[in-house]
């Protein structure tokens, strides 16, 4: 909702920028601006077609056929000449986040881990609005985290998941080796009995918003970072010999 | 110690005299209970599993289920008049009334020799518009604990508590006592 209203206020930032110069009926397409201004005496100044092409025709460099909003960096110049803008999205800097680092013991010990183990997973995004250079943000898409696993001799193995995100639904993938699982929801439970053949030196899990409810919003990459998502992820992991 | 933890064991089987799914042992290892290791009692569902090796050091208990079975939507019959005649109604018929509550929720409640583990509940209730047809759903309840119970614990009474619902069709329960490091 928010951004909707600020992608209004900006639709009419440009016809201050051009309302002296203009005497045709219609405005040509502005460099990097890719909006028509249609402008009758007295009338209010209307926005005729809004493209929402990122790259203007007079874009200096070679020509850019599509921009994939999933590329982490996009090398435009700055080339509108009401909005100077920061176009290439800074990496997100994380945190150093104390990953929890001590393997998993086969036989039965529980590892309990908090939304503390896990490593935030962002997206980086464009928000397109008329006559701007899209704007760069980050999207929380989830989290994730790897924990060494030891004593996989090839015996049969039992994996035992569960816990809970608070609020939010999310897609849990669990992986190691040959075992894979997953389940989804607020709360989790994976259960699962087999022989890995050894391959099960590390387990790999993550989290992705799944639901429609508590998910993040994009925070604009030139802030700082802010704790999103749920407030909770507990999360046990047991991985026991099964006799 | 363990021959006396046994001894005491099998003195409790014998009073109880209590439907036993198995034995749990303390180490780690998994437990895995599915409907017919249950007793029944309505929609209520009890299982005891004995435990060898509480020596009164710290345990872990995870206790996870998954349970399935029919929702339940409340339908109630009205008895109404289509055409009054002289004499009272003429063409009587019944109507439906078909609740917009569609109800499933169960309870797991889990303890040992009568100290408390741990209780999970869990719902898939709907705000519904006309009669369910699919009224099959599945929760998923969670109990996980860290207690020292002092040797007390030996025998674990696991109770799956059908609350609002029509039946259960399925549960598969793990049960894991570990020790802590």
């Amino acid at each position: 909702m928010k951004i909707i209203n600020i992608a209004i206020s900006w639709l009419f930032l440009p016809l201050f920028a051009f309302a002296n110069g203009a005497n045709s009926e219609l405005l040509q397409p502005q460099t990097g601006c890719p909006c028509y201004l249609s402008k009758n005496a007295g009338a209010e100044a209307r926005l005729a077609s809004v493209g929402l092409t990122p790259v203007g025709p007079d874009y200096p460099g070679g020509p850019i056929d599509i921009i994939d909003p999933r590329e982490q960096i996009i090398p435009i110049e700055p080339i509108d000449p009401c909005l100077p803008y920061p176009v290439v999205a800074p990496e997100p800097v994380l945190a150093a986040i104390d990953v929890n680092a001590e393997p998993i013991y086969i036989g039965g010990v529980m590892y309990k881990l908090t939304k503390a183990d896990f490593i935030p997973v962002y997206r980086v995004d464009y928000i397109y609005r008329p006559c701007s250079i899209p704007q760069p943000v980050w999207v929380l898409t989830g989290y994730k985290t790897t924990i060494p696993v030891d004593g996989d001799y090839g015996q049969e193995l039992h994996f035992e998941i569960s816990g809970r995100s608070d609020g939010t639904e999310m897609a849990l993938q669990a992986s190691c080796g040959d075992f894979s699982a997953s389940d989804s929801g607020s709360k989790y439970f994976i259960s699962k009995t087999m022989s890995t053949n050894q391959s099960c030196q590390s387990m790999k899990l993550t989290f992705t918003f799944d639901g429609d409810s508590g998910l993040p919003q994009p925070v604009s990459a030139d802030n700082k970072l802010s704790s999103a998502g749920p407030a909770l992820i507990e999360l046990n992991v047991i991985i026991a010999e099964s006799f | 110690m363990k021959k006396i933890a046994l001894t005491s064991l099998l003195l409790m089987s014998a009073l109880s005299g209590a439907a036993h799914a198995d034995t749990v042992y303390v180490n780690g290892t998994l437990h895995t209970l599915s409907k017919s290791d249950f007793v029944q009692s309505g929609n209520n569902y009890t299982a005891y599993i004995d435990v060898v090796g509480d020596n009164g050091q710290q345990l872990i208990f995870d206790i996870d289920a998954v349970v399935g079975g029919n929702g339940y939507q409340q339908i109630t019959y009205q008895k109404i008049c289509l055409q009054m005649g002289r004499w009272g109604c003429v063409e009587p018929d019944i109507r439906e009334i078909i609740s917009e509550d569609f109800r499933y929720v169960v309870e797991l409640d889990v303890s040992c020799s009568g100290i408390a583990i741990g209780s999970d509940l869990d719902n898939k209730n709907e705000q519904v518009d006309g009669r369910v047809a699919n009224k099959y759903r599945e929760v998923k309840l969670l109990t996980q604990n860290t207690l020292v119970t002092g040797g007390n614990c030996q025998q674990l009474k696991v109770a799956v508590n059908g609350l609002e619902l029509s039946s259960i069709s399925n549960i598969s329960l793990d049960v894991l006592i570990a020790e802590t490091f």
